[in-house]
């Protein structure tokens, strides 16, 4: 009985990529490599269709097709017989082979014009491992990457989940529910990023993982570009082996493309989020129903560091946070006229206590505070950024409380100073954007006060937006 | 074609005879096509023919094949950067030389080397059973570019790969 679910995992995760045959129906045999293979089922696989290429082709007119693909741990090779069976141009299973692409295409410069067509189910009529392919070995072999972890589950998914449930602040939160994350479960390097809907962008809030001068806090991403940009527009989670190999699958498309004459249509590469030398990535929306309140994401120097197990176990995390963090951000607006300011931001090197960090939440609500207001001269919703009345990382009144860093008065002189220089790590992640303007909308008066009463807020705001 | 002139570029000699990724495709009589991974190759001086070493563990069924249908087509890839190649023609097979063993080890070595670079280690790749070998011998008839792209598939320029 075949069933192709029992093959190593690696295999699917396109880190060593594989050979597909396909013939016309005249007869002429076709060889190429693909990617990646899509697990369906115990009896189908998916292969992407980006392109109609000769392989497309030659399936239209011969559903057969046969792939080897190779497990990047032994390297031990597998021949799969497949029949195409139907294309899916929507639906859960065409929706995650998209985000994994888009992504890609997104980093390397190509949103658009490298994207999934299809995702092409084939029914798999026959499996085998390809004895042979590798000499025989007398001594144990090491394998090429090291073998994960996985610990305890239940018992880390509950020390992760009493963390998030007792959480009383953000910054306890996002700092206790990273911190189990790493001792419990060992994902090394993680961080959490907000969204500013208005602006279009996502801050990251938190990490963990990081040195201190790379954690990151305050480092933009813009929704729709790169990686984790890709899971927030998209809402859907991103796992990517290898994703050295894939950047270079898409810059040898974006090569061909600049050969074309597309060269108009490609947009500047976006660089990869956190670590440089990461390898793995694995993004999760923070959702509550179809609403966005953050991304979870984790990263490792392991091409084979994040495994199907570990998007379920994430999985199940971010829904738990999601909903935490959602109550906390509704409670902490409602609040924020009485209780002091807490510093949320939290970074840590893995080793030590996490760090108050820069403020952004605070000057997310700060911001937040003048767009309730409404501006005669500039109806629906917009930011005015006031860059001296933004606390920077050392102002001075960081941690006053924001009903009186408001009330502050801001004089003509302060207009055109400069907001103190930006965390290195922001400041490259604000690179992301081609022909970003800083302050692009100008200095603009701090409005006298709020306006809205609590219900109106709770009722009418979106939660994510409590951040500007 | 005027008869004697060379099919494959010069210019891509060296890039076919490197360690880049071989990957070959047949069919069977009945259309059932069958996909299988190279070990190295050696362009005839002719300019018009090629050998691609067939590891013989892993390749009755393509060698079954291409005796039975005299049909082949080689890809080559190279695992840095993608860039990507398919030949084509008529094709038979043939038992391989004692001394075409050299250039077998001599590819599996640069094999090795090539998918290194990209994060395999060479304790795994080497362990490649390349020989014994038969030996594809293919009339290149047609040469495709096959990067990924909106160009894949469409025949190499000639100049291109000059």
């Amino acid at each position: 009985m075949i069933d192709v679910s029992k093959l190593p995992s690696a295999c699917f995760q396109g880190v060593t990529p594989g050979i597909i045959a396909t013939c016309s129906k005249d007869g002429e045999p076709n060889a190429t490599y693909f990617s990646q293979v899509f697990l369906v089922d115990r009896t189908h696989v998916a292969l992407s269709c980006q392109f109609f290429n000769k392989t497309r082709r030659n399936v239209a007119e011969n559903p057969r097709a046969h792939v080897q693909l190779y497990d990047p741990v032994t390297f031990e090779a597998y021949d799969l017989d497949l029949r195409l069976e139907r294309s899916e141009t929507s639906g859960p299973l065409f929706d995650a082979m998209a985000v994994r692409i888009d992504a890609i295409a997104s980093t390397t410069g190509m949103a658009g014009v490298f994207k999934l067509l299809a995702a092409d189910v084939y029914e798999v009529v026959a499996v085998e491992k390809r004895e042979g392919f590798l000499l025989p070995c007398d001594s144990p072999v090491e394998p090429s990457f090291p073998p994960t972890d996985y610990r305890s589950e239940l018992r880390a998914l509950q020390v992760v989940s009493d963390r998030v449930h007792r959480a009383r602040s953000l910054e306890e939160l996002l700092g206790s529910m990273l911190e189990a994350l790493q001792q419990e479960m060992g994902f090394e390097h993680a961080m959490v990023l907000l969204p500013d809907e208005c602006q279009g962008r996502l801050f990251t809030v938190a990490s963990r993982g990081y040195p201190p001068r790379e954690s990151g806090i305050g480092a933009e991403v813009a929704m729709g570009k790169g990686l984790l940009g890709t899971v927030a527009s998209q809402k859907r989670v991103l796992r990517i082996s290898s994703v050295a190999q894939d950047v270079r699958y898409g810059r040898a498309i974006r090569g061909a493309a600049l050969e074309h004459g597309l060269g108009d249509v490609l947009s500047p590469e976006i660089p990869l989020p956190g670590l440089p030398d990461a390898q793995s990535h694995l993004g999760i929306p923070l959702l509550v129903q179809d609403r966005l309140v953050g991304v979870l994401a984790v990263e490792s120097k392991n091409a084979l560091g994040f495994q199907e197990w570990h998007e379920s176990f994430l999985g199940v995390v971010a829904n738990q946070v999601a909903l935490a963090l959602d109550h906390m951000l509704v409670d902490e607006a409602d609040d924020e006229e009485e209780k002091p300011p807490s510093s949320v931001l939290v970074a840590s090197d893995g080793g030590g206590e996490a760090r108050p960090h820069l403020p952004v939440l605070q000057e997310r609500r700060l911001r937040l505070r003048r767009r309730r207001v409404p501006d005669p001269e500039r109806p629906g919703p917009h930011l005015m950024e006031a860059p001296s009345q933004l606390p920077g990382r050392a102002a001075p009144g960081l941690h006053e409380p924001r009903a009186a860093a408001r009330r502050q008065p801001r004089s003509p002189a302060d207009q055109g100073q400069p907001r103190e220089p930006p965390h290195p790590a922001a400041e490259a992640a604000r690179a992301e954007v081609p022909g970003r303007a800083p302050s692009a909308d100008g200095p603009r008066p701090l409005p006298p006060g709020d306006g809205l009463p609590r219900r109106a807020r709770r009722e009418g705001l979106r939660v994510a937006t409590l951040f500007r | 074609m005027p008869a004697g002139e060379r099919t494959i570029p010069e210019g891509l000699v060296a890039y076919l005879e490197s360690g880049i990724s071989v990957m070959v495709g047949t069919r069977g009589v009945d259309l059932r096509p069958t996909a299988l991974r190279a070990a190295g190759a050696k362009v005839h001086a002719d300019g018009r023919r090629i050998d691609v070493f067939l590891p013989r563990a892993t390749s009755q069924r393509g060698v079954a094949d291409v005796r039975a249908t005299g049909r082949a087509a080689v890809s080559f890839s190279r695992p840095i950067d993608h860039l990507s190649i398919q030949l084509k023609g008529p094709a038979r097979v043939r038992e391989a030389r004692e001394d075409e063993r050299a250039v077998v080890e001599a590819y599996r070595e640069a094999f090795c080397e090539q998918l290194e670079i990209i994060g395999l280690p060479r304790t795994l790749v080497g362990r490649f059973a390349a020989w014994p070998t038969d030996v594809l011998e293919i009339e290149v008839t047609a040469i495709f570019t096959q990067t990924p792209g909106p160009t894949a598939g469409t025949p190499l320029a000639a100049e291109a790969a000059r």
